[in-house]
């Protein structure tokens, strides 16, 4: 395979990402729904988030060492681009536990159970004695430093097609805060996530195709919601995609947040690693190997200081900075293509602006990739200067003195690192489905044992109670939908329904019709929502009442709709006495009723005499009576009348 | 294998440990109800139960995993420790300032050592130069452990330690001296030495932190480094508190030693003046005094040394239903001085009155302050104050009851004649008691009303 050419994204299969060892993990991590935040006693928010805050603080972190002693190198990369951190806070949902201004509470016990629920779900066995540890993030996404985690379940899996995925690992921790903005040497962000509970569930690299990840990530978040533990809509369930194909390091792609992008981010990451890994052939063919790597660093002031080329003017008019670094012998190498329409030079170029805090693209200029920056008699004079000939190539950078010495050596490192391989790294998802480097992947270093909370007991009577919650998961769930015929396009929405427990009870209880379940549960509710009225006050009770007058025949079919709008509506105490089937006499008198009121009105089509008596009945007896009665009692009264036949 | 390779382990759990022959920092393959985990021990808690056995995953995290379910461990390697802060070779310019650096103990003066479970000095000056290099753009630092005590655990002992090697340094030439202390009772080390070491020629600043250095969000450094650039350019010759102002890193506040008081178990901007405002704002490349009347630097090493202390004394929260035999009991246990904290203006309930007079007539100086912290102790408003002060119950003025009873105990050192002790008490030697308040030394904002919400979302990151 490495000899062929990479597939475009619409061609490639299973088999040709098996060609090329593809390889991925998935870390999942889903919040939990509890009222309150996992270590203080705040409100959990749920989304969607607003951009509402209170004040604002700022911070700085650095680095401490573990308990082993040394230094984390993502730790440490982070510090190396000392930021100034600001967080937006709400103080509605943010105490001072969040801002470290205050030690942990004890961790949340609901959050605990369904943790622990999860864990005996996915077949984890439970962790004796809990030990809550902090990993350090010098990101500045946890105002502490440090995210509060503890290893619940060990050695857990789940099966899937066919195939038994395992985890290792799930552990419950403190959700981060969220980035919105990174620019120069400040980082921003919005608080209104902090703290809330998360369960990471973190798979061997068992999936061979991004595909394959795809479909169990969706299998897995099926499992989340038919339990209901968890919290829904945007930005609840994240991922992390681990990859690697023949050759490579790993690589983390951060903050996955939508399923469906699962397969271009996968495409994109095995592409930029087999291109890497070529290119990385390809410096070896001209002799660029770890060993003989050369870089040389020039100091470009006096060439470039009259250039028109704005950013590099701005930067020498406030006292910045400009370099070069000749690659000698790189000629074609900077612009060798990595992702779909990215190239090396844009490997470099990140790495510049997260650890060197260059923010403002362009940040650097290379020379494969010139147009549109410094002149044409610019790039001679520079090449002329730096003594580099057309096999040769190089990367000019500019900006504040400290700031452009951290690039130099970035640049230098990255361009290094390619006659290696690929760096292990973790890169973030950008919208478009590529990817974009974030940091160094940290290790088991940044984990300290957290001293501020006692150890935790797992008693066994503990697990066994929750065990006995276990509901049934999706797959059984599925089955069961199956066996009683709903309609296969409503069975998901059944299975993840959060009344799912009672649509089995109404359907083997009170032998209701799956058919008329799906009316009611995927149509007409939401029908109502969508009116303004919040399904939510519906309790199961109602429902279950309900429907019990339905099955008894104390209310009709057509009741039930109205009897469970009453509900919504706060006028249960309606139901029994305005919702009884309609008698024979009450038939008659409303269609009295409606013969009067026609007479009284003219009918501009009087072949519709029969449709509007229908209607005028229905309105009367509205709910205690099915269209289908009344349109044939209207029938048989008008055939009577007329001596003919209407229908 | 020597005790200390199985720290914190007992019963049932060492001697799963000894039978495996594995230890603590060993790494290890545990075989526990047909899993295999692999892992590195760690010590336990000295007051944890003995049927579990803690493990560090090759993740990073920890796990106990229950005696009981272990059925063999595996012995791989010893992990050994590395310590990466590296020392660092300090520089010398002679053209910079002395300053030394006292270390009592505290959060500050500390790092976990998670290889021993132990809490380790960090205040070598090579240590600190790894750790915060900016410290050594201000001065030429020289640093001295004197003690490794916990705030709660200072006492008469270290102040008299403490005191001494501040005036031995003075006299040394230092230009400036930081005392790294525990927060908890930093305000009782800073009244005492401003009443022991009166009219210094240089700043002698103490400095703690809330948050240990061995968490990213951890305040040492940035008080560190307020307090050595106080010491090494401030022309404050004071005893003072250093500590962080606004709940942001944004700032930190230099407070008067006597007026300096923790007013919240946790927050990184605990310290406050009360009744007054603070001597300066101090940022690294900054240092703002906010008002003038504060000691200034001098050539010279002259300063009044009066080094005493009577442990004999008392401070007494009064409570309403305080009972005469809490006083009793001092007196007939040979207590020289009582400070109360008194309620409101400074008043106690009647019932103690007779317990009062028979303390004040059996020689025992009895002075009140006030709980409510602001304010002063004013004992003619009512009738109460009036009788309370007919028995021999000296007002203190506004000193803070932490302040008053460390003036005390050295006041009591010194002399034993009554006038004198009322006369030395009520005389403000460092700015202890002031002469008015200013109207904007009692600024406690209540929160949620919306101008302050307001007002709070403007100066955001300084407050």
């Amino acid at each position: 395979m490495s000899t062929l050419l990479f597939k475009d994204f619409e061609e490639i299969t299973e088999n040709d990402y098996r060609a090329i060892g593809f390889r991925a993990g998935l870390e999942i991590h889903q919040q939990l729904d509890t009222r309150q935040k996992l270590f203080c006693r705040c409100p959990a928010p749920h989304p969607p988030y607003d951009d509402f805050f209170h004040i604002e603080i700022a911070r700085t972190l650095r680095p401490a060492l573990s308990e082993l002693g040394e230094i984390d190198p993502s730790i440490l990369m982070e510090f190396k681009s000392q930021k100034q951190i600001i967080y937006k806070i709400n103080r509605d949902t943010i105490c001072t536990y969040e801002l470290d201004q205050s030690p942990p509470f004890e961790i949340n016990q609901d959050a605990l159970d369904i943790a622990i629920y999860y864990c005996l779900k996915f077949n984890a066995k439970i962790v004796d004695e809990i030990y809550v540890c902090r990993k350090y993030h010098l990101d500045g996404s946890i105002p502490s430093g440090y995210q509060r985690t503890a290893m619940i379940g060990l050695q857990g899996f789940y099966e899937f097609k066919g195939k038994k995925i395992h985890f290792p690992e799930i552990t419950l921790e403190e959700d981060a805060a969220r980035e919105i903005s990174d620019k120069y040497h400040i980082r921003e962000y919005f608080t209104d996530r902090l703290g809330i509970p998360l369960i990471e569930i973190v798979t061997e690299p068992s999936f061979t195709s991004p595909q394959e990840v795809k479909e169990f990530a969706e299998a897995i978040r099926n499992e989340f919601l038919a339990t209901g533990e968890v919290r829904k809509g945007s930005g609840t369930l994240r991922m992390d995609l681990n990859i690697s194909i023949n050759g490579s390091e790993r690589c983390e792609i951060k903050g996955v947040d939508k399923i469906s992008k699962i397969p271009i981010l996968g495409y994109n990451e095995a592409l930029r690693q087999w291109n890497l890994l070529r290119l990385r052939d390809a410096l070896h063919t001209r002799n660029i190997t770890p060993e003989n790597f050369k870089a040389t660093v020039y100091d470009l002031h006096n060439v470039l200081k009259h250039t028109f080329f704005y950013p590099i003017q701005q930067a020498i008019k406030n006292n910045g900075e400009v370099y070069c670094i000749k690659l000698p012998n790189w000629a074609g190498f900077l612009k060798w293509p990595t992702q779909r329409y990215t190239t090396f030079a844009q490997e470099i170029s990140e790495r510049v602006k997260v650890i060197a805090c260059l923010t403002d693209y362009p940040n650097i200029i290379v020379s494969d990739i010139i147009d549109n920056t410094i002149s044409r008699e610019e790039i001679d004079k520079t090449k002329k200067f730096i003594g580099a000939t057309s096999n040769d190539g190089f990367v000019i950078v500019w900006g504040p003195p400290e700031d452009v010495q951290i690039a130099i050596e970035e640049i230098k490192n990255r361009a290094y690192e390619a006659t290696i391989g690929v760096p292990s790294e973790s890169r973030r998802a950008l919208p478009e489905g590529t990817t974009a480097f974030e940091r160094v992947l940290p290790g088991p270093q940044r984990m300290y044992p957290d001293t501020d909370l006692p150890h935790i007991n797992i008693s066994k009577s503990r697990v066994e109670r929750l065990r006995l919650k276990l509901k049934e998961s999706f797959s059984d769930r599925v089955k069961w939908c199956e066996a009683f015929g709903f309609p296969p396009s409503a069975i998901k929405r059944i299975c993840t329904s959060d009344r799912y427990l009672l649509i089995k009870e109404l359907v083997e209880k009170f032998r209701i019709h799956p058919n008329f379940i799906v009316r009611i549960f995927l149509e007409f509710l939401p029908f109502l929502e969508k009116r303004g009225l919040k399904t939510k006050v519906l309790t199961n009770e109602q429902i279950r009442t309900i429907f019990a007058m339905y099955s008894k025949g104390e209310i009709l079919r057509t009741g039930v709709f109205s009897a469970i709008e009453f509900a919504m509506r706060g006028e249960c105490d309606k139901i029994p006495s305005h919702l009884y089937p309609a008698t024979n006499d009450e038939l008659e008198q409303a269609y009295n009723q409606a013969v009067e009121f026609l007479s009284q009105n003219r009918i501009y089509h009087n072949e519709k005499r029969a449709e509007i008596l229908t209607g005028y009945i229905m309105r009367i007896l509205r709910g205690r009576v099915e269209g289908k009665t009344v349109k044939e009692f209207v029938a048989q009264k008008l055939e009577k009348e007329n001596g003919s036949n209407w229908i | 294998m020597e005790a200390t390779g199985y720290k914190g382990y007992k019963g049932k759990a060492l001697s799963l440990l000894k039978s495996f022959g594995v230890s603590v920092w060993s790494e290890v393959k545990i075989k526990a109800n047909g899993n295999e985990i692999v892992g590195i021990i760690l010590p336990r808690s000295e007051i944890a139960d003995d049927s579990h056995i803690v493990v560090k995953l090759r993740s990073g995290y920890n796990i106990g995993i229950s005696v009981e379910k272990i059925t063999s461990i595996e012995f791989i390697e010893r992990v050994e420790h590395h310590q990466v802060l590296q020392k660092q070779e300090v520089p010398f310019d002679p053209d910079k300032p002395n300053v030394k650096l006292i270390s009592t103990g505290g959060t500050i003066a500390s790092r976990m050592n998670y290889r021993t479970g132990a809490v380790v000095p960090a205040f070598e000056p090579e240590e600190l130069y790894a750790f915060v290099p900016k410290l050594f753009d201000y001065c030429n630092l020289t640093t001295q452990k004197l003690y490794s005590v916990l705030s709660e655990d200072i006492g008469p002992e270290e102040w008299m330690g403490i005191a001494s090697a501040v005036a031995n340094d003075i006299e040394a030439g230092y230009e400036g001296i930081v005392i790294g202390h525990g927060t908890d009772t930093m305000h009782y080390t800073s009244a005492l030495l401003s009443f022991i070491i009166q009219n210094p020629p240089i700043p002698i600043v103490l400095v703690g932190s809330q948050r240990s250095s061995d968490r990213p969000a951890s305040d040492a450094p940035l008080n560190l480094i307020n307090s050595v650039k106080v010491a090494a350019e401030s022309d404050i010759a004071e005893v003072s508190v250093c500590a962080l102002g606004p709940t942001s890193d944004n700032y930190g506040l230099l407070h008067r030693g006597t007026r300096v008081r923790k007013m919240h178990s946790s927050h990184r901007s605990t310290f406050r003046t009360i009744g007054d405002i603070p001597l300066a704002i101090v940022k690294a490349d900054e240092i703002r005094t906010l008002r003038k009347d504060y000691n200034k630097r001098r050539k010279d090493r002259q300063f009044n040394f009066q080094l005493a202390f009577e442990e004999k004394v008392a401070l007494i929260y009064y409570y309403p239903n305080m009972k005469p035999d809490i006083i009793d009991a001092l007196v007939d246990n040979g207590y020289r001085g009582i400070v109360i904290a008194g309620t409101g203006l400074g008043h106690v309930n009647r019932q103690i009155y007779p317990a009062l007079r028979r303390a004040t007539d059996s020689g025992v100086v009895v002075f009140m302050t006030v709980q409510t912290l602001w304010g002063y102790v004013q004992m003619y408003v009512y009738e109460t104050g009036r009788n309370i002060m007919e028995l021999g119950v000296v007002p203190g003025a506004n000193m803070l009851p932490e302040v008053a009873y460390m003036k005390l105990c050295w006041v009591l050192g010194r002399t034993n004649k009554p006038e004198e002790i009322k006369e030395i008490m009520l005389t403000p030697i460092a700015g202890e008691i002031t002469e008015r308040e200013p109207i904007d030394a009692y600024l406690i904002f209540q929160g949620g009303i919306p101008e302050i919400d307001d007002w709070l979302k403007q100066i955001s990151k300084n407050f």
